[in-house]
C-alpha cells in the first residue's frame, strides 16, 4: 500500500502555539496516515496534543513544519464538498439557531441537497442514534451529552471517506458511548472509510483495531503502522 | 472580585464593546447640548430681529391739555432712553393737487411734522424713495392718488381755516406706517384697522406754521408724541428682553404721573418674539428629543447586543459565590466609566459643532444656564448608561441560574408589550391626540397679550413623539412576524442569494427574530426621525423662501412709485440684463372697493404663473394655473381676498364694480369686473386685501392704452445671483427715475416675522448630521456587533466545509434584511411623521405649504449611508470568518 492511497499523510507535522520561551509544542514531528477502512483509537491523557493532530488532519489548522496531504481524498478538505470528511468536535458544536434536524442536515444543505431530502436523511440518521424525538428541539434544550451523539449524526450524515471524532464519548455514560461508538465504527465499516477515533477511556479504545498512544506530542503506533 | 478589577479585565478583552457604548452616550450628550447651543443662538436672533424691525421703540402721547414739552424732558430723561424728539400729528379735511389740466383731491389725511435729525435718529420710519428728506415728503399712496412728485404744488386743506399751499420735494415710504398712527393707549381691539390713506410729512416749523392756528381753534385735531429709542443692550431670552422693555415703559408712564400714555412698539414686537421662540423651542424638543432616544435606544441595543454573553458571565460569577449586589456593583463600574467617557467625549463634541455651526460653544443664554446644560447633557448621559447597562444586569443577577446561563437561545414567549398589543394603543393615543390638536383653532403656543407668562400646549406635542415611538414598536412587532411566520417570505428573497441554504438561513433568522426585530425597530426608528427631520427641514426652507419671494415679488423687482411711469422700452430693456432670464410687467394701482382702497395689480395672465412662480396655496378656488387661465380666458375676470368675498357676499360669476382713476379724466370711474376666485398672496401684495385683474382690460377701461401702465417689473434671474443682477439693473434704470429695485436676497435679510429671521441652517446641519451618523450606527454598529456575537457559529459552519460564500450568504442575508425592513418601514413612518409635524405646527409655515418638499438628495445619501454601514459589518464578519478556524471556535 502507497501513500497515494492513503485518506491522510502527515508528514514529519508539528504544531507550537506561540513562541520563545512560553511556546507550547503540541504535535512533535509526527509521521502517521490513515488508509480507507482503518479504524484507529488515539489515546492520551488530557493535553497530550490529541485535538491540535486531529484539526491538522481535518485541515481546519496548518502545522508549524511539516506537510499534511490527502491523496485518497482527492484534495485539501476545505475544496471537497460538505461532508466527505466527517468531523466530531470535543466541545459543543452545534449551531444554536438551527433545529436538531437541521443541524445534522446542515452538511447535506451545504454539498447542494435540496432541504427536504437533507432534513429526511438527517432524520433517519437521529432515529438510528435513537435521537428521532429530538428531531424538532434546539440545541438550548438538549443534554451535552444529547449534544455529543447528534454532532456523531452530523458528521456521518454526509456519507463521509475518512471521519475525525474528537472524544465522542467525552460526556457520555457507558451505555450511550457503546452505542456511539459501535454506531462509529459499523458505519465506517459500512462505508469503507478511515476513522479516527480520540478518547482517554481504554474501553474505548479498545472497541478500534488500532490503537495509536499519544505521548507528548508524538503517537506511538502499537500496531504496524510506521510510515 | 472587586468591580474594579473586573472593569480592567473588561477594558482589556472587551474594548470594542465598552468603547460602542461610550459612543452611544456621547452622541446623546453631544446631540443634548448641541440643541441648547442652538436654542441660545436662536433666542438671541430673535430678540435682536424683533428689535432692528423697529424703528420707533416707544411712541409716547402727550393727552389733551398737557404740554409737550415736560413730557419730552421725562422722556429724555428717563432710563435706558437714547434719543427722543417730539412729532406732531395734525387732521386735515383733504388735500388737493392740480397736475396739468386736472385737478385730483383726496379725503381727510394725517400731517405729520417731524424735527430736524429725525431721519438720522429713527432711520427705518420715513424711507424717501425720491426727493429732498429734509423738504415736504409725499406719501407713496398719496403721490399716487394726487398725481403728484417732487415739484408740484399740494393745497393742505385745514377745519373751518384756509387751505394752505406746500410744495412736494419728495415722495416718501412709510414702512411702519400701522405703528406710526396707532392710537397711542387704545386698547388693542380699538386700533384702527389700517393707516390713514392719505399722508403729508412736514418739517416741524412748517406743521406749526399750518396746525398752531388750528390747535388753537380745535385742539382735538393736533395730537403730540415723542419718538423715543431705547437702549438695545437687552437680555438674549427674548422673554426676559420683553419684561425689561416693558418696564421701562412703566417707569416712563410713572414719571409723566398719568400725563401722557406710552405704545410700546418694542414690546409689542418682543411679545411676538416670544412666542416664536417658544415656538422654536417646541420644534427643536420635537426634532432633538428624538435624537437623544435614540442615541439612548443605540447604546441599550449595543450592549442587548452582548447579552448573552453578559448572562453567561453573570452565571459563572453566581457560581463563584458572587451576590446580587456585587453584579450589579460590576455593572455599575462599567456603566460609570462608559457615562464617564461617553459625557466627556460628547461636550467636547458638541462645543467643536456649535463654534463650527454657530460660531459659539456656549450652551446656554448665559453662562450659568450654560453649566446647566452641559449639566444636564452630562446627566442624560449618565442614566442612559445606567438604563442600558446596569438596569440589565441587576435583571439578570437576580433570575440568573446555571441553566439558563447554559440556554443560549431558548423558546422565549413574546415580549410583554407585544401581547398587550402596546404598539397598537400608543399608536391610537397619538391618532387621538393629533385629531384633537389639529382641528381648527387649535394653537399650540398661547401667548396672553402682553402678560409675562406663556404657556405651552405639550399635550399636543405627544401626538408625534407618540406616533414616533408606536412606529418603532409596530417595526419591531412587524420585524418579528416577518422572521417568524412570515419565514418562508425571507427565505424566498433569499434565494437568489443563498441558494438551496435560504431555507435554513430563514430558519435560523426566525429562531433569532427577538435579537433581530430590535435592530429593525431601531433602524425605522431612525430612518422616521431622519427622514422626518430633513423634511421638515427642507419643507420650512422651501416655504421661508416662497415667504421672501411674496414680499420681494421675484427675484428681482422693479417698481415705479408713484405716477412716474417707466420709458416704454423698459421691458425689453431689463431683459437685455445679463443675468436676466424672464420679465414679468405687472400693472400696479389703487381702486376703491366701496370705501375701501386696496392695491389692484393687473397682470398679463397667461406668462405670470411662470413668470412670478405662482404657488397654488396663494389661491383659494382652483390651482394658479387654473384660475390664471380662466383670468385669460375671461377679461374682465378679477379675484379678490377673502375678507372682500364675505363683506360683499360674492359667489362666482358676480359682477363687481371698482372705481379707478381714468387715466385721460384724471376723475374715477366705474370699471365692472366678474368675481373669479379668492387670492390669499400674491407677489409684492400687502398681506391684507388686494385685487388681481388682467392688465389689458384696466388700461383699456381706464383709457390708458397706450400708455406705460406697466409699473412693476418682476425679474427672474436663474443661475444669477439676485444681488449682481439688481445692482446692473440699478445702473440701467438710473436713479434719478424714482425707480426702486429691490432683490430677494436683501429683503430676504429683512423679513420681519423673527422665527422666519432665525436661520435654521445651523441646526439643521447638526440634525441631519447627527442622523447620518445614528442611521450609519444603527445599521453598521449594531448590526456589525450581532455578527461579531455570532462568530462562533459562523466558524463552525466553515469547519463543516461551508464555503465562505456559503457563510457570507448566512451575514448578508440578515443584514440585508434588517436594514431593508428597517428602511422601509422608517421611510413609511418617516413620511407620517412628517405630515403631522407640518400640520401641528402649521404656524411656523408662512405661508402655509402646499405639499411637503422632500430632500431626495438627503434621503439618498441616508439610505446609501445604511446600506453602506450595512454592507460594511456584513463584510468584516465575512472577512474574520476566514480567521483560522480552530482559535474562533476554541476561543469562545
Ligand atoms: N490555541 C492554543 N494556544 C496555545 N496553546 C494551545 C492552544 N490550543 C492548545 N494548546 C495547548 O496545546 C496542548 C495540546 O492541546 P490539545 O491538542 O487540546 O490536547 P488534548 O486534546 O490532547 O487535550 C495543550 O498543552 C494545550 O494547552
Ligand atoms: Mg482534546
Amino acid at each position: 500500500m502507497t501513500d497515494d492511497s492513503a485518506l491522510v499523510v502527515a508528514d514529519h507535522v508539528s504544531r507550537t502555539y506561540g513562541r520563545g520561551p512560553s511556546a507550547v509544542v503540541a504535535v512533535h514531528g509526527t509521521s502517521c496516515r490513515i488508509l480507507a477502512g482503518e479504524q484507529i483509537a488515539l489515546v492520551g491523557p488530557s493535553g497530550s496534543g490529541k485535538s491540535t493532530l486531529v484539526h491538522l488532519l481535518a485541515g481546519l489548522d496548518t502545522p508549524t513544519n511539516g506537510v499534511i496531504r490527502w491523496p485518497g481524498l482527492g484534495g485539501l478538505p476545505a475544496r471537497l464538498p460538505a461532508g466527505s470528511l466527517g468531523l466530531v468536535f470535543q466541545g459543543p458544536s452545534l449551531l444554536p439557531d438551527l433545529d436538531i434536524a437541521e443541524n445534522v442536515a446542515f452538511p447535506l444543505v451545504l454539498s447542494g441537497h435540496p432541504g427536504p431530502s437533507a432534513r429526511a436523511a438527517a432524520v433517519m440518521m437521529l432515529r438510528e442514534l435513537d435521537l428521532a424525538d429530538l428531531a424538532d428541539k434546539v440545541p438550548g434544550e438538549i443534554s451535552g451529552g444529547q449534544a455529543q451523539r447528534v454532532a456523531v449524526a452530523r458528521a456521518l450524515v454526509a456519507r463521509p471517506r475518512l471521519i475525525l471524532a474528537d472524544e465522542p464519548t467525552g460526556q457520555l455514560d457507558h451505555a450511550s458511548a457503546a452505542i456511539v461508538v459501535a454506531l462509529l465504527t459499523d458505519r465506517a465499516h459500512e462505508l469503507n472509510a478511515g476513522l479516527l477515533v480520540t478518547t482517554h477511556d481504554p474501553w474505548v479504545a479498545a472497541q478500534l483495531e488500532i490503537q495509536w498512544h499519544m505521548i507528548d506530542g508524538r503517537p506511538r503506533f502499537s500496531q504496524a503502522m510506521v510510515p | 472580585m472587586s468591580a474594579g478589577a473586573w472593569l480592567a479585565g473588561l477594558v482589556r478583552r472587551r474594548p470594542g464593546r465598552l468603547a460602542a457604548s461610550a459612543a452611544g452616550v456621547a452622541v446623546a450628550v453631544a446631540l443634548l447640548a448641541s440643541i441648547a447651543t442652538f436654542l441660545s443662538g436662536a433666542l438671541a436672533t430673535m430678540t435682536t430681529a424683533a428689535t432692528r424691525q423697529i424703528a420707533v421703540d416707544l411712541q409716547i402721547e402727550a393727552h389733551q391739555g398737557v404740554d409737550p414739552g415736560t413730557v419730552l424732558a421725562a422722556a429724555a430723561a428717563a432710563p435706558r432712553v437714547q434719543a427722543a424728539l417730539p412729532v406732531e400729528f395734525g387732521t386735515t379735511t383733504g388735500l388737493r393737487a392740480a397736475t396739468g389740466s386736472t385737478i385730483q383731491a383726496t379725503g381727510p389725511g394725517v400731517v405729520v411734522g417731524v424735527p430736524p435729525g429725525y431721519g438720522a435718529a429713527f432711520p427705518g420710519e420715513l424711507r424717501v424713495l425720491v426727493g429732498d428728506a429734509a423738504g415736504v415728503l409725499l406719501a407713496q399712496q398719496t403721490a399716487a392718488n394726487l398725481h403728484a412728485g417732487p415739484g408740484d404744488t399740494v393745497s393742505i386743506g385745514r377745519a373751518g381755516l384756509d387751505a394752505v399751499m406746500v410744495r412736494v420735494d419728495g415722495v416718501v415710504d412709510l414702512p411702519q406706517a400701522d405703528s406710526l398712527f396707532q392710537a397711542v393707549g387704545a386698547p388693542a381691539g380699538a386700533q384702527a384697522l389700517a393707516p390713514p390713506d392719505n399722508v403729508i410729512v412736514l418739517p416741524a416749523p412748517r406743521w406749526h406754521a399750518v396746525f398752531d392756528t388750528l390747535a388753537a381753534s380745535r385742539p382735538d385735531l393736533v395730537r403730540f408724541q415723542v419718538h423715543a429709542r431705547l437702549d438695545h443692550h437687552l437680555p438674549r431670552d427674548p422673554s426676559a428682553a420683553f419684561n425689561q422693555v416693558s418696564g421701562a415703559s412703566r417707569n416712563l408712564e410713572a414719571s409723566v404721573a398719568g400725563g401722557a400714555a406710552v405704545g410700546n412698539n418694542l414690546a409689542a414686537a418682543l411679545d411676538g418674539a416670544r412666542g416664536d421662540s417658544l415656538y422654536a423651542q417646541i420644534l427643536f424638543i420635537l426634532l432633538g428629543l428624538p435624537g437623544v432616544a435614540l442615541a439612548g435606544l443605540l447604546t441599550a441595543t449595543v450592549t442587548a447586543a452582548a447579552s448573552d454573553r453578559r448572562r453567561r458571565e453573570m452565571a459563572l460569577l453566581r457560581v463563584r459565590g458572587a451576590t446580587v449586589r456585587t453584579m450589579v456593583a460590576i455593572a455599575a463600574a462599567e456603566a460609570a466609566a462608559v457615562a464617564l467617557v461617553g459625557a466627556a467625549v460628547g461636550l467636547g463634541a458638541a462645543a467643536v459643532v456649535g463654534r463650527t455651526s454657530f460660531g459659539s460653544a456656549t450652551f446656554g443664554a448665559s453662562r450659568s444656564s450654560g453649566i446647566a446644560w452641559a449639566l444636564a447633557s452630562a446627566l442624560a448621559g449618565v442614566v442612559i448608561a445606567a438604563w442600558a447597562i446596569v438596569v440589565p444586569a441587576w435583571r439578570d443577577a437576580r433570575r440568573v441560574t446555571v441553566a439558563a446561563a447554559r440556554q443560549p437561545l431558548g423558546r422565549q414567549d413574546r415580549p410583554r408589550w407585544m401581547r398587550g398589543l402596546l404598539d397598537l394603543w400608543v399608536l391610537g393615543a397619538s391618532g387621538v391626540i393629533f385629531w384633537l390638536t389639529s382641528r381648527a383653532g387649535y394653537r399650540i403656543v398661547l401667548v396672553p397679550e402682553g402678560l409675562p407668562t406663556l404657556s405651552v400646549n405639550y399635550w399636543a406635542l405627544s401626538g408625534p413623539l407618540l406616533f414616533w415611538a408606536g412606529c418603532g414598536l409596530l417595526a419591531w412587532r412587524i420585524a418579528d412576524a416577518l422572521f417568524g411566520p412570515g419565514r418562508r417570505l425571507v427565505a424566498a428573497a433569499a434565494q437568489p442569494v443563498a441558494g438551496n441554504l435560504s431555507a435554513t438561513i430563514a430558519a435560523s433568522l426566525s429562531r433569532q427574530r427577538r435579537r433581530l426585530s430590535r435592530p429593525v425597530a431601531l433602524v425605522a426608528l431612525t430612518v422616521a426621525f431622519a427622514a422626518s427631520t430633513a423634511v421638515f427641514n427642507s419643507t420650512y426652507h422651501h416655504q421661508a423662501g416662497v415667504d421672501a419671494v411674496l414680499s420681494n415679488g421675484a427675484d428681482v423687482t422693479v417698481s415705479y412709485p408713484g405716477n412716474s411711469g417707466p420709458p416704454a422700452d423698459l421691458p425689453t430693456a431689463l431683459a437685455a440684463i445679463a443675468g436676466v432670464r424672464h420679465v414679468e410687467p405687472m400693472a400696479h394701482r389703487f381702486a376703491y372697493v366701496g370705501a375701501d382702497l386696496q392695491d389692484l395689480f393687473g397682470v398679463r395672465a397667461p406668462t405670470i404663473v411662470a413668470g412670478a412662480t405662482l404657488q397654488d396655496t396663494y389661491f383659494r378656488g382652483g390651482s394658479a394655473r387654473q384660475l390664471m387661465g380662466q383670468l385669460a380666458r375671461q377679461p374682465d375676470g378679477i379675484l379678490v381676498s377673502a375678507e372682500t368675498v364675505k363683506d360683499f357676499q360674492l359667489s362666482v360669476g358676480d359682477q363687481l364694480r371698482l372705481r379707478l382713476r381714468d387715466a385721460a379724466s384724471g376723475q374715477l370711474t366705474e370699471v365692472t369686473f366678474h368675481y373669479l376666485g379668492v387670492a390669499k398672496e400674491f407677489p409684492t401684495a400687502p398681506r391684507d386685501s388686494f385685487l388681481v385683474a388682467n392688465a389689458d382690460y384696466v388700461a383699456a377701461r381706464t383709457a390708458a392704452i397706450g400708455r406705460p401702465t406697466n409699473n412693476t417689473f418682476l425679474l427672474t434671474t436663474g443661475p444669477a445671483s439676485p444681488v449682481a443682477v439688481a445692482d446692473r439693473v440699478r445702473a440701467r434704470v438710473g436713479t434719478a427715475s424714482g425707480a426702486v429695485v429691490t432683490d430677494l436676497v436683501t429683503s430676504r435679510r429683512q423679513v420681519g416675522s423673527s422665527l422666519t429671521a432665525v436661520d435654521l441652517s445651523g441646526l439643521t446641519r447638526v440634525e441631519l448630521g447627527f442622523a447620518l451618523l445614528l442611521a450609519a450606527a444603527a445599521t453598521g454598529l449594531v448590526l456589525g456587533l450581532g455578527l461579531h456575537e455570532r462568530r462562533r457559529g459562523f466558524a463552525i459552519a466553515r469547519a463543516l466545509g461551508a464555503r465562505p460564500r456559503q457563510v457570507a450568504a448566512f451575514v448578508r442575508v440578515e443584514a440585508a434584511t434588517i436594514t431593508l425592513v428597517g428602511l422601509v418601514l422608517g421611510a413609511l413612518g418617516g413620511w407620517g411623521l412628517t405630515e403631522m409635524l407640518v400640520k401641528i405646527l402649521t404656524g411656523v409655515f408662512d405661508p402655509a405649504p402646499s405639499g411637503l418638499t422632500v430632500p431626495w438628495g438627503y434621503l439618498a445619501v441616508m439610505g446609501v449611508l445604511a446600506v453602506v454601514a450595512a454592507a460594511a459589518a456584513a463584510a468584516v464578519t465575512v472577512r474574520a470568518t476566514r480567521r483560522p478556524i480552530v482559535e474562533t471556535i476554541r476561543d469562545l
